[in-house]
């Protein structure tokens, strides 16, 4: 009798413990279709390529969840939510993803003036989270061409912290094509017309190839071609005039490897951000100067100066959202680099140098919105940093290095809504 | 620095007189549902939370997409440093129509279950959920109910780290900053927050 007991004991255990196992492990779901719902402008095929999930394949929740941050990074993207709906048959699942969309117009207002202790001026500085990429818009229009096609035009900026790169917002013009032969990669070509500079720019070709590797993990190439002068000017001399060309642009190649979990593409407050980014720059410039000459009669000196630098930048940020009032942040960036800038003005001078620089970061947000994340949220961020630049040393005038350090702490009220990201603040720097 | 600057220069008056335009107005109120917490043998306090909660719509919303609902609360003594973090989740297989749903309270005790029917779920969901185990015979805590998409074992990676920085062999031990990060560090955007004020006695 015992045994007999003890045997369907043993026998409704075995029945049971499969049932206990099945639960224990992390559901997988197979996808056979995928269907975006509350697109009106932003196309379907896009949205389901920048999942990176394939239909007809199972996926863990972990996968999900990765793939509705990622739609999330998107600028084009307010918030994606993710259900699933019974497929065709027992098992299969329907994944269904509703967007919130952006608007077509759209912005990313990112000033902050800082104050300096030691001059009254004070300097906006844009993008300035750990991480930011450099080519964001200011603001513009973005349409979207077919069905992986995106038309944009917009004013855009460049600027990273490597001393030989050169710094500068653009009219911009451009179009992307998403997921080129079904590998999920992109390909965005701009053309763009510096501005802000000393001199009135030419247009100027950018190209930007980009290959997801993974969910969280993106590889870029950007070669940007930039002309910020062209032109021929007429300088009277003793006879007449002498023609000289002035010219001045700047060949760069960036190659970025992007690790990227981070829940918003301008405002995170969860995830982290890894970035490796080697930069290779040719700057050349040819110009004219009356510095040299011994009399006024005597024609202008031409000038010439090429800069080639190569450097590396390296950053890491981490995000932790505490409750849904509360997020921290540290993070750090640093670079190196190598650079000759040969001057060629009645004589020629070289001077080279390996300049580095690190920045420490922290911050603390507070959510300051109480609506549906649906629609966008606001914060209010207190940050600090430290920057620390090593100049030099110039190898040519001086073996000693010339240092900078600075501490910086601001206070920024930030809103994203569907028309785009404005950030307001204010800082103030502390020379050490 | 650099050769060519892009700043934009602004002068401090100017500056001051923009500053008086920005009006910063924190906002944001929490949902206030009415819950009732108990005290247990051993000092410990459980909540009983109402099955209103289940049927608010953006919660009931997730709880039929076939995915997980975490719902993490973490209770905090007020006037004390350390948190702990209990956990519910729910999925509803679509295919076997049950909810598996998983219970893990404040010491680590499991409990889960495949529940047949919608009134089951609620009749479990009504059972008190262990938060928190008081020192002496009064407390009063701060208890947050945060609501997230997704299961949060995928956050586990991120616990794990912050867990090797603090030095900590497991969570709830440990200085009380990297016990706050471990326990509360969440990997979604919220569906929904509660948050309650509680003073227990045990006498």
């Amino acid at each position: 009798m015992i045994r007999r007991f003890l045997a369907a004991v043993v026998a409704v255990a075995s029945l049971a413990v499969p049932g206990l196992a099945d639960d224990a492990v992390p559901a997988r779901f197979f996808i056979e279709r995928i269907e975006v719902r509350n697109a009106h402008r932003v196309s379907p095929e896009i949205v389901i390529s920048e999942t990176l999930l394939r239909e007809g394949t199972e996926y863990s929740e972990e996968e999900l969840h990765a793939a509705s941050l990622r739609l999330s990074r998107l600028p084009y993207i307010l918030s994606a939510e993710f259900s699933l709906a019974k497929g065709s048959d027992r098992g299969r699942h329907i994944l269904v993803i509703t967007i919130a969309e952006t608007k077509p117009f759209f912005y990313l207002v990112d000033t902050r003036p800082i104050l300096h202790d030691r001059t009254t001026q004070a300097f906006v500085d844009y993008a300035d989270y750990l991480g930011a990429e450099s080519n964001e818009a200011a603001i513009g229009y973005r349409g979207f061409i077919g069905r992986r096609g995106v038309v944009h035009v917009g004013v855009t900026s460049r600027r990273d912290q490597q001393i030989f790169t050169t710094d500068y917002s653009a009219i911009a013009a451009g179009y992307t094509r998403y997921d080129i032969f079904g590998t999920h990669a992109f390909a965005t070509f701009n053309l763009r017309q510096p501005f802000g500079t000393t001199a009135s720019g030419a247009l100027s070709p950018q190209l930007v190839v980009g290959i997801p590797l993974t969910l969280n993990q993106t590889l870029t190439l950007d070669l940007d071609a930039t002309r910020f002068e062209r032109s021929t000017q007429r300088v009277a001399g003793p006879t007449c005039c002498t023609e000289i060309q002035r010219q001045d642009g700047e060949r760069l190649v960036t190659a970025t490897w992007t690790y990227n979990t981070t829940n918003q593409p301008f405002v995170p407050t969860n995830g982290t951000i890894v970035r490796i980014a080697p930069v290779w720059s040719k700057r050349d410039r040819s110009s004219y100067s009356f510095a040299y000459r011994t009399s006024p009669f005597e024609p202008p000196s031409a000038f010439a100066q090429h800069i080639n630098g190569y450097g590396i930048d390296v950053s890491w940020s981490r995000y932790w959202e505490l409750s849904d009032l509360h997020s921290i942040s540290a993070g750090v960036q640093t670079g190196w680099a190598s650079v000759n800038d040969r001057v060629s003005i009645a004589t020629p001078v070289k001077i080279d140098s390996d300049p580095t620089y690190a920045i420490f970061q922290g911050s603390y947000s507070y959510n300051l919105w109480h609506g549906s994340t649906r629609n966008g949220d606001s914060r209010l961020e207190l940050s600090a940093r430290y920057v620390t630049r090593r100049r030099a040393p110039i190898r040519e005038i001086s073996p000693f290095s010339q240092r900078e350090n600075v501490d910086q702490a601001a206070v920024s009220w930030v809103r994203r809504s569907s028309w785009g990201t404005l950030r307001l603040g204010l800082g103030y720097t502390w020379e050490r | 620095m650099g050769n060519s600057s892009p700043r934009i220069g602004l002068y401090v008056g100017a500056l001051i007189r923009a500053a008086g335009i920005v009006v910063l107005l924190p906002c944001l109120a929490f949902a206030q549902t009415k819950t009732t917490f108990v005290a247990q043998p051993g000092r410990v306090v459980a909540i009983l939370l109402p099955a209103t909660m289940l049927a608010e719509r953006d919660v009931q919303k997730h709880l039929g997409s076939g995915l997980t609902t975490t719902f993490i609360a973490v209770a905090q003594e007020r006037d004390a440093g350390g948190s702990v973090t209990s956990r519910i989740e729910i999925r509803y297989d679509l295919w076997d129509e049950v909810w598996l749903v998983r219970r893990i309270e404040f010491d680590g005790r499991e409990d889960r279950q495949r529940l047949p029917s919608r009134d089951a779920l609620d009749k479990w969901w009504r059972a008190p959920l262990r938060l928190y185990s008081a020192h002496g015979d009064q407390v009063s805590l701060n208890v947050t109910l945060t609501v997230l998409p997704f299961s949060v074992a995928e956050g586990e990676d991120a616990r794990q780290w912050i867990s090797k920085s603090g030095g900590l062999a497991a969570p709830g031990s440990g200085s009380p900053l990297v016990t706050a990060l471990i326990g509360t560090t969440i990997s979604a955007k919220a569906i929904r927050s509660y948050r309650w004020n509680a003073s227990i006695s045990f006498r």
